[in-house]
């Protein structure tokens, strides 16, 4: 798997976790909305790793380009993590309109951020790292 | 390589989008009291009333929030800023606006000069966006299919505008040539299937994956549906010029049936979204692409049925059925979430949610209006007695819809009741 395929297939896996605890904030069933809601920040927070340890200095040092893309995208993982946990505030408190409410705006934080990787920035990684993108992908943890 | 000007900022100021999101409600408005004082029937679909309503709706509800739309969503999309956009964005919107304005004043009152005076500064307003956009876009490495549906929708803008061109130009010269009817069909052809429906098409492939946590279009469609519209779209221009009717049909069927497409594949992605979070906007997503695949049904079926009202019924059913419905649900989607963006941007804290920003309720009371106004206007296309009702509806859905998204949009400027967070 390169670049695009595996970090692309970690988003859906995120979007799932997350989905699966929001709708269980809509039952109301806080007990696994509670379980569901940590795999999903878990998961969450692995993903940013990934990109801010492995992926995006990698990037930066083959093609000298630290202020550029990476930067921003590192600007956006700083504001999901705090709405991230503003929403666990939410949760411990089990207000549901609230919660609901501030996730709708999440989510779209997220699928924005993650088109934008998707559409650009993992395919130049593919593209820069060639042959190499497979073996920085084994690397990830 | 990634381009550079990837700025960190690549969102524009809140006030740029929602200057044109604000004065969509009012031309919506504006359409309605014009159709209670004016509008005696819909059946004399070219007598200058009919057309100063419809331009009402398309120019100055559809393209306005189209055109607000794509300056938000080209620097998102392409990763670049729009040159100069403190000073582009409020002239386009100015130029529609005002020429608009006077389109409808000098058509209503048939004045051939003013005539060309309104249709000189809504063709500026399009030129300058059109130029300011295709000299930020080449500096975009990355053309997503959305960026291409917009490049598409703004050929097709072109080509319907040089048209209407041509017919103000022989409305002046008080000469109607023998193509005259093909042009006014071709130019409502590219308004409507062009410009409208691409530009729909190209946010829809960014809008449904966003908001909805849905599947991505599939990569066949993203990749051709654009190029094969245009094609087809100029073929039905080019066979209504010749005047060759079966060639005509041939390619109304293939537009009919992308379309159709189209409709279907959105509201398969709707129904096996992630999300089963059912909101307003999701009824207005459904019920615009019911109302499309209804206005397709209803066109190919009048190619037998051949009458003047049905005719009729299905542009009301595209433009204020399909149309007006998606924009309608985005505005609903896209003005809190941008103020709340902005809004937590600056440091503010213990901000209203989305939901608490305009409530449930009230958008409802606006969706149920809206499918009322659109029941009222098509039977006024068959029934001159709805002329009160459906210009009653239209200004009371407008009204609210304008009320609502002020009512989601003012806290960005009071600061009411916010916290700025302390660093
Ligand atoms: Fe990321
Ligand atoms: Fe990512």
């Amino acid at each position: 798997m390169n670049i695009s395929e595996f970090m692309a297939d970690h988003h859906r896996a995120c979007d799932d976790e997350y989905v699966k605890a929001e709708g269980l904030v809509v039952d109301q069933n806080w007990v696994e909305a509670n379980t569901s809601f940590a795999n999903a920040y878990a998961d969450f927070n692995l993903h940013f790793k990934r990109e801010e340890e492995t992926l995006f200095p990698a990037f930066e040092e083959k093609t000298g380009m630290a202020g550029g893309p990476t930067q921003v995208m590192r600007s956006e993982h700083v504001r999901m993590r705090a709405t991230l946990d503003e929403l666990k505030n939410h949760l411990e408190a089990q207000d549901k309109d609230k919660f609901l409410g501030l996730s709708e705006s999440f989510m779209i934080l997220v699928q924005q951020h993650n088109m934008k990787e998707e559409q650009m920035l993992y395919s130049m990684m593919d593209k820069v790292f060639g042959a190499e993108s497979e073996n920085l992908v084994k690397q990830l943890p | 390589m990634f381009n550079s000007s990837l700025s960190l900022d690549q969102a524009p100021p809140l006030k740029i989008p929602l200057r044109f999101f604000i004065t969509s409600p009012i031309f919506g408005l504006l359409a309605g009291l014009f159709i209670l004082g004016f509008v005696s029937s819909l059946q004399a679909r070219s007598s200058l009333s009919v057309v100063v309503f419809t331009h009402l709706i398309t120019l100055g509800f559809l393209a306005m929030t189209m055109l607000g739309a794509m300056f938000q969503m080209l620097p998102v999309t392409a990763g670049v800023t729009l040159k100069h956009q403190q000073i582009i964005a409020p002239m386009v919107h100015g130029l529609l606006t005002a020429g608009l304005l006077l389109f409808a004043y000098a058509f209503y009152n048939y004045q051939p000069t003013l005539m060309i005076v309104a249709m000189a500064m809504l063709l500026s307003a399009f030129l300058v966006f059109v130029v300011a956009t295709i000299s930020t876009l080449k500096n975009a490495k990355n053309i997503t299919p959305t960026i291409k549906a917009f490049i598409g929708a703004l050929a097709s803008l072109l080509v319907a505008l040089l048209l209407a061109g041509y017919l103000v130009l022989s409305h002046v010269n008080t000469g109607f040539s023998e193509y005259h009817q093909a042009v006014v069909y071709t130019h409502i052809i590219f308004s409507l299937l062009g410009w409208i429906a691409m530009l729909i098409i190209g946010v829809s492939y960014q809008v449904i994956p966003m908001f909805y946590v849905a599947d991505a279009y599939p990569k066949l469609y993203t990749k051709y549906a654009i190029k094969v519209i245009f094609i087809l779209l100029v073929g039905l221009g080019f066979s209504l010029i010749i005047d060759n009717p079966s060639l005509y049909l041939l390619f109304k069927v293939f537009v009919a049936l992308v379309l159709a497409d189209y409709a279907i594949s959105t509201i398969g992605l709707l129904l096996n979204r992630k999300r089963k979070i059912i909101d307003t906007t999701t009824y207005y997503w459904y019920f615009a692409m019911l109302m499309l695949l209804a206005s397709i049904g209803l066109s190919v079926a009048n190619e037998w049925l051949h009458m003047a009202q049905l005719n009729t019924m299905v542009v009301v059913v595209f433009i204020y059925g399909f149309a007006m419905s998606v924009i309608t649900g985005m505005m609903y989607k896209i003005v809190p979430f941008l103020v709340w963006f902005h809004l937590t941007n600056e440091g503010y804290m213990s901000m209203p949610t989305m939901h608490e920003l305009i409530g449930k309720k009230l958008t409802t009371i606006q969706f149920i209006l809206h499918v009322l106004t659109l029941l009222s206007l098509a039977i006024f296309a068959f029934d001159s007695s709805f002329q009160i009702a459906t210009g009653v509806l239209m200004v009371l859905s407008n009204a609210l819809l304008l009320a609502n998204l002020i009512k989601g949009s003012k806290i960005y400027f009071t600061k009411r009741g916010l916290q700025k967070m302390s660093f």
